[in-house]
């Protein structure tokens, strides 16, 4: 079986079109982590110009608030995750230039807290996730400097659990996709030697299973995003060969539907979320004509590189 | 854009006609929405904060508890109707919510935003009961034992109860664990309470030697599953009478018909420390089998505390071995071990031999002493465990743990 990059390239470009469903409607609040899910996967499957770049970039900064945070859509509230989709979406489309950055790296690094963790916005919800958005956001606008860097360091440190894996808050039962989200955190602080990557490693390679497919926590099911969560902090620990990387990239091309978009698992309807992370799985896999993607960031390796050019990374 | 975060939305083919169908029949509803997260943004933008604002997000989160900027903005009319309301209103009050969220986890037990609206009520009411939450999760549980936002929200709740009752989460997660043993997310909470809960050496020790019981049950009915595997393998670096010892063992399987080894790979001796120890880079134990040096092959590391090295030629029954370790061969941050060369030996007998220290490690060091040399109970568990699994590999050949021992 063999990816499907044209269907795709429509799919991504038809769901701003599905106005006439509910849907659409009802899942406004997530709609820049949808433009960041979309042309992500646009760039990696070769095609970053499918999408007109002047289109992108407004549609992201009329979701910008006047504290330099961004919300999921115009009208909805700064949060973190769609703070970094917009950082995200910015860079890749090379026009941070065009917002006041300086805004939004104070934003960001003001909803650190003292003990190193992140909230998610003043509500104060606190999770690994929005640890792994601050320094993510905050590396990208190389302004790592208005944090502790060494409490969130700590933290992480302290969500390591003793199957190797981390969770969500301390004391979390390990999870694949908050553990991409320390992982990422401790690799772009450059701090991964604090990660026992045996352990690790092999609590990563037991998500795999028969099908090929990589679940996130022990005995539950497959899910093509796994595909990106496990693999990625696999990669960034340098045990990418502990898989079976022929079943797994088999396991995703067969998520692929006939119109376009890839499912959590064959036989699903599709979305962004999951066409992304399959996506980006097999660019780590290394799959032909796939752009490669940077595994502490889930962007372009192309885009990190140009960013990381004009200032170290810290 | 629309259309993600599908999980297990069975595909379904549409033609373009049905479609055009649903597009018809939603277009009502999608107006209606429409208008009422218009209304609601033109009241939060005015700063209306009041009852009838309430009422319009109550409508809105019904249909959407997912729009997490609505939910802000129900608290924000919240904590302006708090301000001129007595203690019983607000905790009349606050009752509703704790009403509304409990509604809205039954249809959507992973959003986010609910869990957080529900603790933020919690903690702005005058008189939380918190024991109301327990039931709420026990709930919760039973129609989804593995949701990770009830575990997290059951440790923010025991947390808030002033650290609760580690004995009572204890046997909460034994009854979790006896519903299903394929339940990692109890296990984990186990690993988290039995220390608090047995806060005697004694009495945890014991604790420590049922579990490993508890373990193998749930391993012998479930030999693929890796909930208790895991749960396992923190276990072994409990067991407190192994946190100052390294134990040495000999792992030989038997043909049945035969009491010569036939097959080099079937013989092992494995090395067991409690914490996380290195084996140095290139580094080799010295293994005599009846006089004659036998090459050994490290094979392998679980964490740190089990080094299998497999041994080289057939090693017969009643054969005499002597193991020795370099001094300093194994490194770690804990480990006393490391100074001190070891030599232990023994005669190899059925399945799992262990070895005895030799004594003849430097006297003066402090690690010498502290060797495994009697039989206290939990020396033998790692015999025990081993036995078992070797036992399993016989009855499973393919299950997990022949990468356990080999």
């Amino acid at each position: 079986m063999a990816l499907d990059t044209l269907k795709h390239v429509q799919y991504i470009k038809s769901l701003d079109k599905k106005t006439d469903t509910l849907e659409y409607w009802m899942t406004a609040h997530l709609r820049l982590n949808g433009i960041y899910w979309g042309t992500t996967a646009l760039a990696l499957l070769g095609h970053g110009d499918a999408l007109d770049r002047e289109q992108v970039v407004e549609q992201v900064l009329a979701c910008r608030h006047s504290n330099g945070g961004y919300g999921g859509n115009p009208d909805h509230d700064p949060h973190m995750l769609s703070t970094l989709s917009a950082i995200q979406v910015l860079a890749t489309y090379d026009a941070l230039d065009r917002a006041d950055t300086e805004a939004t790296a104070k934003y960001v690094a003001s909803l650190q807290q003292p003990d190193g963790s992140f909230a998610g916005d003043q509500w104060g919800e606190i999770d690994t996730r929005f640890l792994y958005c601050g320094v993510s956001c905050l590396s990208i606008l190389g302004r790592l400097d208005l944090i502790d860097v060494d409490a969130a360091v700590r933290y992480l440190s302290a969500c390591q659990n003793f199957d190797g894996g981390f969770g969500s808050v301390l004391g979390a039962e390990s999870h694949a996709a908050l553990v991409f989200c320390c992982v990422g955190a401790l690799a772009i602080l450059d701090q991964l030697h604090l990660v026992d990557a045996d352990r690790l490693g092999w609590w990563l390679a037991e998500r795999q299973l028969k099908n090929g497919g990589l679940n996130g926590r022990p005995e539950k099911l497959e899910d093509v995003c796994y595909s990106w969560w496990v693999l990625s902090s696999l990669s960034m620990i340098g045990r990418l060969h502990w898989i079976n990387k022929d079943k797994l990239q088999e396991f995703i091309l067969s998520a692929q539907d006939e119109d376009g978009g890839i499912a959590d698992r064959p036989g699903d309807m599709p979305d962004v979320f999951h066409t992304l992370f399959g996506v980006c799985g097999l660019s780590l896999l290394g799959y032909p004509g796939l752009q490669p993607v940077d595994p502490r960031y889930c962007m372009p390796r192309a885009v990190t590189d140009r960013l990381f050019s004009h200032h170290p990374r810290e | 854009m629309s259309s993600f975060g599908y999980h297990g939305i069975k595909r379904v083919a549409t033609s373009e006609a049905a479609r055009a169908e649903r597009a018809a029949r939603e277009r009502s509803k999608i107006e209606a929405y429409r208008q009422l997260c218009q209304q609601t943004v033109d009241l939060r933008r005015d700063g209306v904060l009041d009852a009838d604002s309430l009422a319009v997000t109550t409508a809105l989160l019904n249909q959407n508890p997912e729009f997490y900027t609505v939910w802000n903005f129900r608290r924000e009319i919240l904590q302006r109707l708090f301000a001129d309301m007595d203690v019983d209103a607000v905790q009349a009050s606050c009752e509703k919510e704790i009403k509304l969220t409990e509604s809205l986890l039954r249809v959507a037990p992973k959003s986010y935003w609910v869990w957080n609206h529900r603790r933020w009520t919690l903690e702005t009411m005058p008189r939380p009961s918190w024991e109301r939450e327990l039931k709420l999760i026990g709930a919760m549980l039973e129609m989804d034992a593995r949701n990770f936002h009830v575990w997290d929200y059951r440790r923010y709740v025991a947390k808030s109860m002033g650290n609760g009752d580690p004995k009572a989460e204890f046997d909460f997660t034994t009854h979790k664990i006896n519903q299903n043993f394929s339940n990692f997310s109890a296990w984990h909470y186990r690993s988290q309470m039995l220390p608090k809960a047995f806060a005697d050496a004694s009495s945890q020790q014991d604790v420590v030697l049922q579990d490993f019981e508890l373990v193998r049950n749930a391993i012998y009915t479930e030999p693929a599953d890796q909930s208790a595997w895991l749960y396992q393998r923190w276990l072994l670096g409990q067991e407190p009478s192994l946190l100052r010892s390294c134990s040495v063992y000999v792992v030989a399987s038997h043909p049945a018909t035969d009491d010569a080894l036939s097959s080099s790979a079937s013989a092992a001796v494995v090395v067991t420390f409690p914490h996380g120890a290195k084996l140095r880079r290139g580094g080799q134990i010295v293994v005599t089998v009846d006089g004659r040096m036998v090459a050994a092959t490290p094979a392998t590391t679980m964490f740190g505390r089990l080094h299998a090295f497999l041994l080289d030629g057939a090693v017969a029954r009643g054969s005499q071995i002597v193991v020795e370790m370099a001094a300093g061969l194994f490194g770690g941050n804990k480990l006393d071990v490391a100074s001190v060369g070891i030599t232990t030996r023994g005669t190899v007998g059925d399945s799992v031999t262990r070895l005895e220290v030799a004594c003849d490690a430097p006297a003066n060091a402090s690690a010498a002493s502290e060797l495994p040399l009697g039989g206290v109970q939990g020396d033998d568990i790692w015999a025990v465990e081993l036995a078992s699994l070797k036992e399993l590999v016989e009855i499973e050949p393919d299950s997990k743990c022949k990468y356990e021992i080999a």
